[in-house]
């Protein structure tokens, strides 16, 4: 079973297939501008994640461990697929806001502590693997700011990992900003425009490669101070805000017709661009309706 | 096999018949953007990672161009040499060295790849070069193989037929908006490394597309490979249109196209704004509607130095982006309908026109979403 049609689409709902959850994410921090900041670990509802167990050693995400956006449990087992039916999301109460594209996302899997103070390779454990999208093909890796960075003179640092394909890759030489935050892409922030690739959220990866499996070791080219997780994520859906206080809207399959599938056990959460604006403290709320057939 | 309807790409979508890609280009690494001028993104760094087939071949030799071509160029028998992050071609062989080419030879590291040019133009002796890897390697025959590095869209999927149906895009730094940003399928290329030579030179190779074989829609732009010196010289492509019909000629009137001086690599070296310019492509003779080969390129006066790259692409769609830090969406079923068809083997790259003054480096972030059945 499946939904292949929008009469499937609309049995699901009739037939009690959905689920409609809620989010409310408080920014605790200001950002600078034209900087990605991952929400996951901004306080709310649901709870923050931290992306902190046992230094270096790779562990998986999933709603039933580690929470996550609220939607519906798994279904696959039923013969089913989750979809994203809707997501809407507005900003209350500030006057500065995220004008730049989110990303819903679904976390897979991360790297804790890895230490942005040695240039020494910082090995890292794959005891554990993916879980969902196990290929890694379409699958990201972004460097999430756990403790920020001090960013002087745009620290460079190279990782290896395997490719979609199975393959061991030396990545080529990525650029951090300069804005010390955490939460913050440490690649992707508005300190670093003048590095390539700074306004691409994710790491950038070798010549023919279109998915990550795994990190095998991070090197810093020169110690900085602070400290990353690397996350493996697979993009689902984009949206935009456009004004303060007006709500953002994404019916994908009416007005951007890609209808993305959700994978069971999925940790959903956001990446924000800023924007020009710096996104001040304040709330972020929305909701996901999801519909299974 | 095609989507023929809503319901059946719904069902494509949930048969995983379905690609989303993000990606990101920085456009000029050294130079500002001008205003009013077209540039090609493809040899920007980003993800995905930059072209680097783009004057990696044989002076005036066609090339076909598709997701998985591959092109190399080598130094001579052990004429090549690494020390820290400079690679030196002493003696040259074959083809050109380009930004972007992955290098390989003996104790040459994995994953060392060309990130700039040094004193080295592709194919001059004791040319330099310098490469993202500190290491040693003493003289050997080193190899650069040039990928085009194209947007992936889930590859290929004959017999069904893929369609793109949203594209985004974004950017935060400033004076990048207005600005649009052409996807094109670039099918072939053309070396053009005698750029101090006047007249027609005529291309070699037997020019078979892989794609659009007829040559309906597709047409040509022209950009550096390695930086311009110092000429204007005009341009006329002497080529046989998609009806077959051969020398047909890039029309003098109201102008042919004129170069602009110490033109940058990326940027389409006659567009801009006054006489003589034109953008994207080089204009048609009247009544064609594309090209099917090229015969030759006439550079009216010498350019000094540099290379130039003759590309022949099909344009896909037009997304533009309105304001600086504001995302920019397009649903290319319910919005503007077309569903504009992606080919097996697509080279996928992005052309931007710099509606301002853009600064070195900027970066352009979006996604792609394409279904098949």
């Amino acid at each position: 079973m499946a939904i292949r049609s929008y009469k499937d689409l609309v049995d699901a709902e009739e037939n009690g297939q959905t689920f409609f959850g809620s989010f409310r994410k408080n920014l605790n921090a200001v950002t600078g501008v034209n900087s990605w900041f991952d929400v996951t670990l901004s306080p709310g509802n649901p709870l923050p994640f931290y992306y902190a167990s046992t230094p270096l050693i790779g562990a998986p995400m999933g709603q039933a461990v580690n929470g996550g956006m609220p939607h519906n449990p798994p279904v696959e087992n039923l013969g089913y697929k989750t979809y994203l039916k809707t997501l809407n999301i507005t900003q209350g109460g500030v006057t500065s806001i995220s004008t730049g594209p989110m990303i819903l996302m679904d976390y897979l899997f991360y790297y804790p502590f890895i230490d942005t103070g040695t240039t020494d390779e910082q090995f890292l454990d794959n005891t554990a693997s993916l879980t969902r999208y196990t290929s890694g093909q379409g699958v990201s890796v972004m460097a999430v700011q756990m403790a920020g960075l001090l960013g002087s003179g745009n620290p460079t640092f190279q990782f290896t990992y395997t490719n979609q394909n199975g393959e061991l890759k030396t990545s080529p030489r990525q650029t951090c900003g300069t804005a010390t935050l955490v939460g913050n892409l440490a690649t992707a922030n508005g300190g670093g425009f003048s590095g390539s690739a700074s306004n691409y959220p994710f790491l950038i990866l070798c010549p023919e490669d279109t998915g990550i499996r795994s990190v095998q070791s991070v090197t810093f080219d020169s110690p900085d101070i602070g400290l990353l997780a690397f996350v493996l994520v697979k993009p689902i859906e984009q949206i935009a805000l456009r004004e303060v206080s007006s709500t953002a809207e994404r019916t994908p399959v009416i007005d951007f017709f890609d209808l993305p599938v959700i994978a069971d056990n999925a940790y959903l959460s956001i990446l924000m661009n800023s924007g020009l604006s710096n996104i001040s403290n304040g709330p972020y709320i929305g909701t996901i309706q999801t519909v299974w057939g | 096999m095609a989507l023929q309807s809503m319901d059946q790409i719904i069902s494509a979508i949930t048969a995983s018949q379905f690609n989303r890609t993000d990606w990101n280009k920085n456009a000029l690494p050294v130079t500002a953007q001008t205003a009013g001028t077209w540039y090609d993104l493809s040899t920007g760094a980003g993800n995905p990672f930059q072209n680097s087939t783009h004057g990696s071949t044989a002076n005036l030799a066609f090339q076909a161009l598709s997701d998985t071509t591959t092109t190399t160029a080598t130094t001579a028998a052990t004429s090549g040499s690494i020390s820290g992050t400079v690679f030196t071609d002493t003696t040259h062989g074959t083809n050109r060295f380009t930004v972007g080419m992955i290098l390989t030879g003996t104790g040459v590291t994995a994953g060392t790849y060309i990130t700039s040019l040094g004193t080295g133009t592709g194919a001059n002796n004791g040319g330099t070069y310098n490469v993202n890897i500190s290491q040693t390697v003493t003289s050997q025959t080193i190899t650069g193989t040039a990928r085009p590095s194209g947007l992936y869209t889930g590859g290929d999927v004959s017999p069904s037929i893929k369609n793109v149906l949203n594209v985004s895009a974004y950017s935060g730094a400033t004076t990048s908006a207005p600005t649009t940003l052409m996807l094109v399928d670039q099918v072939a290329m053309f070396t053009v490394s005698s750029v101090t030579t006047t007249g027609a030179q005529s291309f070699t190779g037997t020019q078979t597309l892989p794609r659009y074989a007829t040559g309906a829609g597709l047409q040509a732009f022209i950009v550096p490979s390695v930086v311009m010196g110092a000429g204007t010289p005009t341009i006329q492509l002497n080529y046989t249109n998609a009806a077959g019909t051969a020398s047909r000629l890039t029309p003098a009137s109201p102008s042919l196209p004129i170069a602009t001086t110490t033109s940058p690599v990326g940027s389409i070296i006659y567009s801009g704004t006054g006489a003589g310019k034109y953008g994207p492509f080089v204009p048609l003779q009247a009544g064609d509607t594309g090209i099917r080969s090229i015969q030759s390129i006439n550079l009216s006066a010498t350019m000094t130095s540099g290379s130039l790259v003759v590309i022949l692409a099909k344009p896909i769609f037009t997304l533009p982006i309105t304001t600086v830090g504001v995302a920019s969406e397009r649903d290319l079923v319910n919005q503007l309908p077309s569903m504009p068809r992606i080919f097996d083997g697509a080279n996928l790259q992005w052309l931007q026109f710099a509606g301002s003054a853009t600064p070195t480096n900027t970066a352009y972030y979006g996604s792609l979403d394409v279904a098949w059945g």
